[in-house]
């Protein structure tokens, strides 16, 4: 089923991979994909590619050994690559502006953040944020909520400038990891993309965006998760 | 056992991200804290403290006469806004509603996460007045300090997620710090031990 004027802003990432594996697998497309950056592993949030075919679970797992381009080209999505590093790029703006869609679907890379010169065309961009906004706002808030509340969170919401400020359309929690999941490019990917499926599925229904909520004042910017922190949570007795 | 790779070479020109580090296992957090303790073993306390206090803050300048200054001049010396937190810590029953207190936190935690420095002196828009003068031992002492008795006062991951990063600095370092400079050093990386032990406790993880 073709998602008529949503289109799909990825970066080659174990994310981006995940958004079009689990939509290609609930039988979505969006009406056009712009890809960008560099697409071996230089940036944050790429890796290189490994198999999870053999995992089960009630969620879907994307296959990292897969690569994007391939995914798309294999269910003939129309799609273009645009040879640049950082979102904020002319040529992405031009092409937003032309295809002129409802929603763009955003997949980036950890360290960049949407700025003015995208968000000020008016088009919504859809980000699926992994912490439980407004309390979780920022980087690797997926271990910190770990850590705090032994539950992970993934918050639907239209980008505004400042960090995860933007309204909220959906969010639901999840349980920790099940243990033998890397919870950085498998795990925080495919929860990620259920809920991308859920309001997907929610636009499909209601035949228009989602109303979003603004959020209120309440929650912290968290910052980039310390690896001590990091391995507290992922080796404790809970997990 | 692996190394600790967090505190090595000079982490003021070369700051580390601490993106996507990579999972070792418990080995990664017998790594951290032996080589904590062996900053603390090859550092010679000659000066001790004389009081339990992390600094001497008696003579700090009242934090909200000074924070409210510097809404009128646009400048700030880093010593005296660190030491009138501290002092301010010390006396209230800081919680996270003492919004001035709170909000100048947030923005000391912000600038260490982001620069991974701290300068000495901030003008507009909370940016360093002098990007070189990013080198005096003694005030990533006292922002260690300020993250300790805030994590201390709220329990904020935050605060110990930054003051982690602070120390990591510290230790880079501790080789060039004065002994007033040690003595301080030492209890702060003794009270980070701590809130580390105490939370893998409670998350039933036995370093």
């Amino acid at each position: 089923m073709i998602l008529n004027k949503i289109v799909l802003l990825a970066g080659f990432t174990a994310r981006s991979q995940a958004y079009v594996q689990a939509m290609q697998n609930y039988g979505f497309a969006p009406e056009y994909t712009i890809l960008f950056g560099p697409e071996r592993p230089i940036l944050p949030g790429q890796v290189e590619m490994h198999s999870t075919s053999d995992l089960r679970s009630d969620l879907f797992y994307p296959d990292l050994s897969i690569p994007l381009k391939q995914s798309i080209k294999q269910k003939q999505w129309q799609f273009e690559s645009i040879d640049c590093i950082n979102v904020n790029n002319e040529m992405i703006r031009s092409v937003l502006l032309k295809l002129s869609p409802d929603l763009v679907i955003y997949s980036g890379y950890g360290s960049q953040l949407v700025k003015p010169f995208l968000l000020d065309t008016k088009i919504p961009f859809l980000h699926m944020h992994s912490g439980w906004l407004p309390e979780y706002k920022g980087s690797t808030t997926l271990y910190y909520s770990w850590i705090a509340e032994q539950n992970c969170a993934v918050s639907a919401i239209y980008l505004l400038p400042g960090i995860d400020e933007g309204p909220i359309l959906l969010r639901k929690k999840y349980p920790l990891p099940p243990s033998g999941i890397d919870p950085d490019y498998i795990y925080d990917c495919s929860i990620r993309a259920d809920l991308l499926i859920d309001i997907i599925g929610k636009i499909k229904k209601d035949k228009k965006n989602i109303d979003a909520k603004p959020q209120n004042d309440t929650g912290s910017i968290y910052y980039v998760i310390h690896p001590v922190l990091k391995h507290l949570a992922r080796l404790s007795k809970k997990y | 056992m692996g190394e600790y790779i967090y505190s090595k070479g000079d982490l003021i020109k070369n700051p580390n991200t601490y993106f996507y580090a990579d999972f070792k296992g418990i080995d990664f957090l017998h790594a951290w804290l032996q080589s904590r303790e062996q900053v603390l073993s090859s550092i010679d306390v000659q000066e001790k403290l004389s009081h339990d206090d992390f600094f001497e803050i008696t003579d700090a300048k009242n934090f909200r006469t000074l924070t409210h200054k510097y809404n009128e001049t646009n400048l700030i010396y880093t010593k005296d806004l660190l030491l009138s937190i501290l002092s301010e810590l010390e006396k209230s029953s800081f919680d996270m509603s003492d919004n001035e207190l709170a909000y100048w936190l947030d923005l000391l935690v912000k600038k260490f996460e982001v620069t991974k420095k701290i300068h000495e002196s901030y003008g507009d828009s909370f940016k360093a007045v002098d990007k070189s003068k990013n080198r005096d031992f003694y005030l990533y002492i006292l922002l260690s300090g300020v993250f300790c008795s805030a994590y201390i006062k709220t329990r904020h991951l935050k605060f110990l997620n930054v003051l982690l990063k602070v120390n990591d600095s510290l230790c880079s370092f501790s080789e060039e710090l004065t002994e007033f400079q040690i003595a301080h050093t030492v209890k702060i990386l003794k009270l980070e031990k701590n809130f580390v032990l105490q939370l893998s406790k409670e998350l039933g993880v036995a370093i």
